[in-house]
């Protein structure tokens, strides 16, 4: 057996190639030049500016409180644990409105394709109304009037086990010390003991973003579906498939081959937004660490840094699961 | 409610060219030089705080904090009218002052250690204030002990956030906090009931309670649990700038500890008092030896006055706010207040 001959340049061919292959070594050599003296001359002017003192600073103690905290967070904790509390606050918020705005986009989408002149107009009127309204201003508006609406402590609202108050929605939680229990969430003085909390800023911020980004998500779904042929519903009628599980069995998942890449964009826009949540004062990465670790280290530039970088990361989390998600449902199709 | 506070484009444009100074420039010259040769100066001033930095019925922005700004103007440039103002939050102030988006910060920011270390040096104080608590009447606390489990309204990065954790901590007593991007949002979400108490200094405490409708189904709790010593910031190594700032100021003090004012100011020119001889530039020369014209507290003092003047005007007992001098009185009427000798 002979090896395969390598591929090899013939002259001809490197000559045609040639000034392509320089131009773009030259290229590649100015432009990492600019990036290099770019960074250099940022390090050394900030320093001289007083503006960058480096990363230290998130050794040092926080002494600042944070309203939400899924990890265990006190004043004493350093920086860098406000920081990944305020990334994993931002991640639960993305995550909830990212469900929720997908469930309701579902709804409206199909909503707008039904028979029903009801069901089609409200759904539109729907995603017009929501569409056209700044974000900003639709989350102050569940803000400040689920603030208003709701009754204070003393009169909090009792749905089964759990309390409804203005200062959040109180579940019962598992205690597993001493002994096995449920934690009863109830009123002491000014504030609910026990269970636990779901706050009106994670509430107000989750429901803006959902109804929102689910008018934009709920006309890319619509335009998936459009895109399956009329034949593949007929055809499963012909089979005898109601209409909800031919819409979910044959539509949906051929529809998704269209929606999804645009989907994946409108929840990109979606974790970027979450950033309004400054507004209403839940701490998110936007808050505390663009907020209160930049005022509080003086450190405007590292901390600004941080803000970027961990949103790019989330972007680029989301766009990496999305691609894998499409790939996924190709190769599928590919079968 | 303050949408343009969230979406202020102030924050972005110097973040912006904070990144561009540090990636492309150089480190400022001199900033007294570059505001002679604008032409005017740029102030960084508080977005809204009645009495401070506020804008009229007219759309004019004024207050004490813009008097100080005046007062520069005309110490430097003779002519109070030369400013430009630039609202700005905390982010926005501590990045735009070291790369010349401003070049001062006539704003309510307290001199800290971290801040003056980490490049922000303040000339002199000019207003000595302390954190407070507000509470609804109805809720019946009288004291911050009666706070224990409250849940307290505040602006995130302010002082507050670290004075309540320490004081708290302390006291032993339990809290939740709220931190909301601008001192409104906080306010609001507290007169919306989000929160127990809102802390802040007493004067902005004063500045908010002094537009509500109801002012008196609210109290300001007696006890004051900090120190705020708030003035003027410039950016550090500005020698001449930092002295321009500072004997403004203090000009504006020497002028009411020396009776000047800014109806008697010229013809104080030809008292024959040697301390208002120095202060108004007759005689020495501090004036040009810092770079500016010899009679520069005269044109201040001309401008707003001296600084209990600007205090009646803004935020003293027949403002809105209703704020007495207190500490901020004169060392002669058992107040903080004094000047440095100028001699």
């Amino acid at each position: 057996m002979t090896a395969a001959p390598k591929p090899r340049l013939s002259r001809a061919v490197l000559e045609e190639r040639l000034p392509g292959y320089i131009a773009q070594a030259v290229l590649l050599v100015i432009v990492g030049w600019l990036v290099w003296r770019g960074a250099l001359n940022f390090q050394a002017n900030a320093r001289a500016l007083g503006l960058s003192a480096g990363f230290d600073f998130l050794r040092t103690q926080a002494g600042f409180e944070i309203a939400q905290s899924l990890i265990a967070f006190t004043p004493a904790s350093p920086y860098l644990d406000a920081i990944i509390v305020a990334t994993l606050n931002t991640l639960l918020v993305v995550a909830l409105a990212s469900l929720l705005s997908t469930l309701i986009a579902l709804f409206i989408a199909f909503g707008r394709l039904a028979s029903g002149t009801l069901v089609r107009g409200a759904s539109s009127a729907y995603v017009e109304v929501f569409r056209n309204i700044p974000l900003l201003l639709q989350i102050l508006f569940w803000y400040f009037s689920a603030i208003a609406l709701l009754p204070a402590v003393s009169e909090s609202i009792q749905l089964g086990p759990a309390l409804l108050n203005n200062r959040g929605l109180f579940l019962p939680s598992l205690q597993l010390d001493p002994q096995l229990a449920l934690d009863r969430p109830h009123v002491d003085g000014f504030e609910v003991s026990g269970g636990f909390a779901i706050l009106p800023e994670l509430m107000a911020l989750t429901l803006g973003l959902s109804i929102y980004n689910g008018a934009f998500l709920a006309e890319i779904f619509r335009a998936g579906i459009l895109s399956v042929p009329r034949g593949q519903t007929e055809a499963a009628a012909t089979v005898g498939l109601s209409g909800v599980r031919a819409a979910l069995l044959i539509v949906l998942p051929q529809a998704l081959r269209v929606a999804l890449p645009a989907a994946g964009g409108q929840y990109q826009t979606l974790a970027k937004a979450s950033s309004l949540a400054a507004a209403i004062g839940y701490p998110d990465i936007m808050q505390i660490v663009g907020g209160t670790v930049a005022s509080q280290t003086s450190q405007a530039l590292e901390a600004m840094a941080l803000v970027v970088l961990l949103y790019v990361a989330i972007n680029l989390c989301i766009a990496t699961i999305v691609a894998i998600a499409n790939r996924r449902l190709l190769a599928r199709e590919g079968r | 409610m303050p949408f343009q506070s969230i979406l202020s484009d102030a924050r972005i444009v110097s973040l912006g060219l904070a990144a561009l100074a540090a990636l492309a420039g150089t480190a400022r010259a001199d900033v007294l030089d570059d505001v002679k040769a604008n032409g005017a100066v740029k102030c960084g001033v508080t977005l809204s705080a009645p009495g401070f930095s506020a804008e009229n019925n007219q759309g004019k922005r004024e207050g004490f904090d813009i008097d100080l700004c005046k007062a520069i103007a005309a110490a430097t440039l003779g002519d109070e009218t030369k400013i430009q103002l630039t609202p700005m939050d905390l982010k926005t102030a501590f990045a735009g002052l070291p790369t010349g988006v401003v070049d001062v910060l006539t704003h309510r920011f307290t001199w800290t250690e971290s801040r003056d270390i980490g490049g922000l040096k303040f000339p002199k104080i000019m207003f000595f204030d302390g954190q407070g608590f507000v509470v609804a009447r109805k809720s019946k606390v009288g004291k911050i002990a009666d706070l224990n489990n409250a849940t307290i309204c505040t602006l995130q990065g302010s002082t507050s956030e670290l004075i309540v954790a320490s004081y708290f901590g302390a006291h032993k007593l339990k809290y939740k906090i709220v931190t909301f991007a601008s001192a409104e949002q906080a306010w609001d979400a507290f007169v919306g009931k989000r929160c127990d108490t809102v802390i802040n200094d007493r004067s902005g405490l004063a500045a908010r309670l002094a537009k509500l409708p109801n002012k008196d189904d609210y109290r300001v709790l007696a006890e004051t649990v900090s120190n705020e010593p708030i003035g003027p910031i410039v950016a550090q190594g500005q020698p001449r700038w930092e002295a321009v700032v500072r004997f403004t100021l203090n000009a504006l003090v020497a002028a009411e500890e020396l009776g000047v004012t800014q109806a008697n100011v010229d013809a104080q020119r030809s008292s024959q008092n040697p301390d208002v001889q120095r202060l108004l530039g007759v005689t020495g020369d501090f004036g040009s030896k810092m770079g500016v014209a010899n009679d520069y507290a005269y044109k201040a003092i001309k401008a707003v006055g001296n600084y209990g003047e600007v205090w009646d005007r803004n935020v003293g007992p027949k403002t809105a706010l209703r704020l007495e001098r207190g500490r901020n009185a004169l060392v002669a009427n058992g107040g903080l207040m004094m000047s440095i000798p100028i001699r």
